[in-house]
């Protein structure tokens, strides 16, 4: 036990949690990537099914979480460390994804004896609101105007310091706040915090693109009103992630500055764990408050009534329930099913390209610097 | 005003779009000089071809239903439709022949084909909200 496993529990203990309880927080249209009529989730079955998959995950998570006493010891090398948190981490995804797929594949043939089934499957209509899109779903992106000025002050204020930044610079750290890795001062290295503000301030303008431009989903039953719902529900996460990208690049910026700052690598820390943990936190609270799509409000506004119209349930296109593959739809974005948030669309080569994009943003730096 | 389209109608999905927004405009639901989605919105929320809505746009334009401006993009018309004249009404006479002349081949009487026009003309009045 070190006393980075006590950081690493506190951030998955949430996600744990989190992950447990998605099948609560997607749509109520929604059971393990597969389209069910409304109140169909509350039936004996499908909740049979959520009941077994939390309990699994739950289950899981405690196992993860001692073998993570029992695997990690304090004398082990910093290698060995994330050796066995990989090792761990990826099995508990392997295995909570197997559950899933179990549940999904008996749901997905469970649909097919249901009466309600010839009539949901039979529709191909697909059902779009014109007014949608002159909603107002997401800020604006003046909004990360802010970020570019922070970095760029960073960079203006790093430069015209340059030599008071010591010879040898920091360039990684343990949980303990120790230096494990150091290279000599240059302007390019001086300024490698900067280059990734700004290689995240692209991916959070892609993210807060793909909120704005992911297709609308209408719920059958409730048309007007799952569309009110999710007006709400893409504002807010696009608040969350403009406020979340600001307080990275804050982060990266103290991080660049803090040769000069002379702050100890406690404060750091400190700094560190309180904005991961504000980012943790306040995606959970949304997650939860909210629930995928906006499936958890509920609206003020019922004058509209509840007319139902039939929609296309587009099982055939998502594979396993979690991949959305339609060569013939031109969308790049689309909202999740099983989880909350947004996914590409796996039939458009432009999502590939862009997701190509984002992971050449992320991991270039991290190979390179 | 909902949109809907059938993907497995025989009519082509681009004729669904156009007639769809016709009667959007027919019931009210959609006012005049209202903006219309852009065609690659529209085409991603239908999660059709982004010609397909073009097509359908295009369509609406060279019969008077909507203007395609650079600034605004898609807007209804926003001036009163040219009223039914002669022309008009002959061209009607014209596409509603071959529904009557398949009604008749199953047997249905004047009665009946009127009773089923007025059906579908209480379907396109404004509904009460």
């Amino acid at each position: 036990m070190t006393g980075a496993n006590l950081v690493l529990i506190g951030i998955f203990i949430p996600v744990i949690l989190l992950m447990a309880f998605t099948p609560y927080l997607t749509r109520r249209t929604e059971a393990f990537g597969v389209t069910v009529p409304d109140g169909v989730k509350q039936q004996s079955y499908i909740a049979r099914h959520i009941k077994r998959y939390m309990l699994l995950c739950l289950g899981l998570g405690i196992i993860l979480i001692a073998a993570m006493f029992i695997l990690i010891k304090p004398e082990g090398s910093e290698q060995d460390h994330s050796i066995w948190y990989s090792v761990i981490i990826v099995s508990y995804l392997v295995l909570t994804f197997l559950v899933y797929i179990v549940s999904h594949l008996q749901i997905k043939a469970w649909k097919q004896q249901q009466p309600w089934y010839e009539e949901t499957s039979s529709s191909q209509k697909i059902v779009v609101q014109t007014r949608f899109h002159k909603e107002k779903t997401t800020i604006s992106l003046v909004w990360y105007v802010p970020h570019i000025i922070v970095v760029a002050l960073a960079m203006g204020y790093s430069i015209i310091h340059y030599d008071k930044f010591p010879e040898l610079l920091p360039m990684q750290y343990d949980f303990n706040g120790e230096v494990t890795r150091a290279v000599e001062k240059s302007i390019g290295s001086v300024l490698t915090l900067s280059w990734l503000s700004i290689a995240m301030i692209i991916v959070f303008i892609i993210s807060h693109l793909s909120i704005a431009r992911s297709k609308q989903v209408i719920e059958s039953q409730d048309p007007h009103g799952s569309l009110q719902r999710n007006v709400i529900f893409r504002y807010s996460w696009s608040v969350f992630l403009a406020i979340a990208g600001f307080l990275v690049v804050i982060l990266m910026v103290l991080g660049q500055l803090s040769p000069l700052l002379e702050w100890s690598s406690n404060t750091f820390m400190v700094i560190v764990f309180a904005i991961v943990g504000i980012i943790l936190l306040g995606s959970i609270l949304l997650s939860v408050k909210l629930g995928q799509g906006g499936s958890r409000l509920k609206n003020s506004n019922t004058q509209q009534g509840k007319a139902s119209v039939e929609v296309a349930d587009l099982d055939q296109h998502w594979k396993l329930g979690i991949f959305y593959v339609n060569r013939n739809d031109p969308a790049i974005f689309v909202e999740k099913r099983f989880g909350v948030g947004w996914s590409i669309n796996y039939g458009n080569p432009i999502a590939w390209l862009i997701t190509i994009g984002i992971l050449a943003i992320v991991l270039i730096p991290a190979i390179f610097l | 005003m909902l949109l809907s389209i059938d993907l497995q109608s025989e009519t082509p999905i681009y004729t669904q779009i156009a007639e769809s927004i016709i009667e959007g405009i027919a019931r009210g639901e959609l006012a005049k000089g209202e903006g219309l989605p852009s065609v690659r919105a529209l085409a991603v929320d239908l999660g059709v071809n982004l010609h397909t809505v073009n097509k359908a746009y295009q369509l609406l334009k060279q019969e008077g239903y909507v203007q395609i401006n650079r600034k605004q993009g898609v807007v209804i018309e926003p001036n009163e439709f040219p009223k039914a004249d002669e022309l008009f009404k002959r061209r009607q006479a014209e596409r509603m022949k071959p529904i009557i002349a398949e009604a008749i081949c199953r047997g249905m009487t004047q009665e009946q084909i009127r009773e089923l026009f007025y059906e579908v003309h209480e379907s396109l009045q404004p509904r009460q909200q």
